[in-house]
């Protein structure tokens, strides 16, 4: 009681417990901000200096400055522009495919009615399964026909056409991949399932009764609803599929047919640990994509923001 | 008076009759939409009745299936389990499975508890720079992992954690980053954090006012209140740590370490002519990850959902 009184002292350990709980906070959280620091921060700083050196088997470096970019653009042995083509190709149509889907489904499944939970989990299940046996999988049903290809087996036995190269073709490989995205979206599904309870029952009404149609429902209530959690899916899904690798070292380690698959991720695995004397093209690689994610980021964070300033500045 | 009523009457049954068709039609449409979902969902989940198929039948039956027989047989006519047996023989089955197990269960219990105690501290107590730390630590999940890769092997090898003579094996690598809440896992962080905001700030304030310092605010209070969402992140740990591929085939350098979904990836590499006896092995790496999602399908969606960041 006394110290209560003593308003000095009654600061002091009012300040002593504002450092303690300073303190606590920092030990606390110690774990995430040390591994930020040491195992994304620093690496990725360092991924930046080893992009401007010649990195020998030793580990020895010698200051190049910019020329392992150079080399990026400029050799083409090295095939970056062809690989960072590709993937950046399958990113888009794999986004874009894996969105639509997932929101074509997730309209579906919002409707009342029996099995929809079972439903639910049915389309959710394959995104949990090793993308390792996923890729097995696929790659055993489209092969040919001969091999056990189950795709090909009705395409021969039951359309009574000639079976289609899934996994040989410079086109259809891509398809092959992209059946592979399709199967294991689940997860997108999930969220945006979710995410359309929000959407408000009233509005919905108000747009009938105002003689709206399913897609008015869609574009003036349920759409700006799920948008940005529907925006947020978009750059994840982006994310990921710029860093697309299992399905590809299943399909062919060495990006066969004609090296289209052989993604960015692919290319720096091999320059940093199977190919001697690479490793600071690697880093460069590695540098080039991180900006190209930040800037496709960048860009579609400011559409969406874009989008946002039109519907205040016009519409309202 | 009479027609004119006669005309209301008319009227009325008329629209009463368009009501009706607009509702009619909108019961088959109901219908058909709900038709193609369920559609959808054979399709989706055929392929893994034909990986569990495909692993029960001989080589011969894989090549020319009874499935577009006259008529189709759904099950295969002769069940092989000696493929998982032969299967099972071409790994070092019991080596993997450890060793898979080894870096699995460390990893979670790892990430449970670096992730919770840096959400709660993340939400509920107050320090300088809190709001930067945690943006920054969240943004980690959307950088590539291609930018860190070489610097960090790096950095483990001269920790002396990489490689077949280090200590563990090598498998170090791929248990640390759950210590620091990296690789992907700060999307547990988030999270958690989301779950911890909606806790009351009057229980942190009333139990220090009886006295309990944070460990015990944490231990005994926190922790109890959040396990739906522990159970959530043990959940997905598991099955990122377990399905764990990139890393896996950088930092695992000899058949010793290999884990399960390494050496599945390698002896489909062989290009071993033997489908069913892949397909028994893929069974086999799949089957945790299904066990997993049919005991905890309520938390699995739950958790979904709380990951579906709004704004």
């Amino acid at each position: 009681m006394a110290e209560i009184l003593n308003t000095k002292s009654a600061q002091k350990s009012h300040s002593r417990r504002v450092l303690n709980e300073y303190l606590t906070g920092y030990l606390y959280a110690s774990p995430a901000i040390l591994g930020f620091l040491v195992l994304t921060l620093y690496p990725m700083a360092a991924s930046l200096y080893y992009s401007f050196n010649k990195i020998s088997l030793k580990g020895d470096m010698t200051w190049v400055g910019l020329d392992n970019y150079r080399r990026l653009f400029t050799d083409t042995s090295l095939g970056f522009l062809k690989s960072m083509g590709v993937t950046l190709i399958y990113a888009f149509i794999n986004t874009f495919l894996i969105i639509l889907f997932c929101l074509c489904v997730s309209l579906l499944l919002n409707r009342e009615f029996r099995g929809r939970n079972l439903l639910r989990a049915i389309f959710y299940l394959p995104s949990v399964i090793p993308m390792i046996s996923t890729a097995i999988l696929w790659k055993l049903m489209l092969q040919n026909a001969a091999g056990g290809g189950l795709i090909n087996q009705f395409i021969m036995k039951v359309l009574k056409k000639p079976q289609l190269d899934f996994l040989t073709d410079v086109r259809l490989v891509f398809v092959t991949l992209f059946v592979m995205g399709l199967w294991t979206c689940g997860g997108t599904i999930v969220v945006l399932l979710a995410t359309l309870q929000d959407v408000p029952h009233e509005l919905l009404e108000a747009v009938e009764i105002d003689g709206g149609n399913a897609w008015h429902k869609f574009l003036y209530v349920t759409y700006p609803t799920i948008k940005p959690v529907l925006f947020f899916q978009l750059i994840m899904c982006m994310i990921t599929s710029i860093q697309v690798f299992a399905q590809s070292m299943v399909l062919s380690a060495n990006g066969a047919p004609n090296r289209m698959t052989y993604f960015i991720n692919i290319m720096i695995y091999d320059h940093s640990f199977k190919q001697v004397g690479l490793k600071g093209v690697a880093a460069a690689e590695a540098w080039m994509v991180f900006l190209v994610t930040l800037i496709i980021t960048s860009v579609l964070f400011y559409f969406q923001g874009a989008l946002k300033r039109d519907e205040n500045g016009i519409f309202n | 008076m009479q027609p004119d009523i006669a005309a209301d009457m008319k009227a009325d049954s008329f629209t009463h009759k368009s009501l009706q068709n607009t509702i009619r039609r909108r019961k088959v449409i109901n219908f058909v939409l709900i038709f193609i979902a369920f559609l959808l969902a054979i399709f989706m989940a055929f392929p893994l009745y034909w990986m569990i198929r495909c692993s029960l039948v001989s080589k011969a039956a894989l090549s020319n299936p009874e499935f577009f027989a006259d008529p189709p047989s759904l099950f295969p006519k002769s069940i092989q389990w000696i493929n998982y047996a032969k299967a099972i023989k071409r790994i070092n089955f019991p080596q993997q499975l450890l060793n898979s197990l080894s870096i699995v269960i460390p990893y979670v219990i790892a990430n449970l508890f670096t992730t919770s105690i840096s959400a709660y501290a993340f939400a509920r107590i107050r320090f300088p720079l809190r709001g930067l730390w945690f943006t920054l630590v969240v943004c980690t999940m959307m950088l590539p992992n291609a930018v860190t890769l070489l610097p960090q092997y790096d950095l483990y090898a001269r920790m002396g954690i990489v490689g077949n003579d280090a200590i563990f094996g090598g498998k170090l690598p791929l248990i640390l980053p759950a210590f620091f809440c990296a690789s992907g896992n700060a999307y547990f962080v988030f999270l958690l954090r989301q779950f911890f905001m909606t806790i009351p700030m009057e229980l942190d304030e009333a139990a220090r006012i009886d006295g309990a310092g944070y460990a015990r605010l944490y231990f005994s209070i926190m922790l109890p209140l959040i396990k739906p969402a522990l159970i959530v992140v043990g959940l997905f740990s598991f099955i990122n740590s377990w399905n764990e591929f990139f890393y896996a085939i950088i930092y695992l350098q000899s058949e010793k370490v290999y884990t399960l979904t390494l050496g599945l990836y390698i002896i489909n590499g062989i290009r071993l002519t033997n489908y069913e006896q892949v397909m028994a092995l893929a069974v086999i790496v799949t089957t945790p990850c299904l066990l997993l999602f049919l005991v905890g399908n309520k938390y699995f969606t739950e958790g979904v959902k709380l990951t579906g960041i709004k704004g």
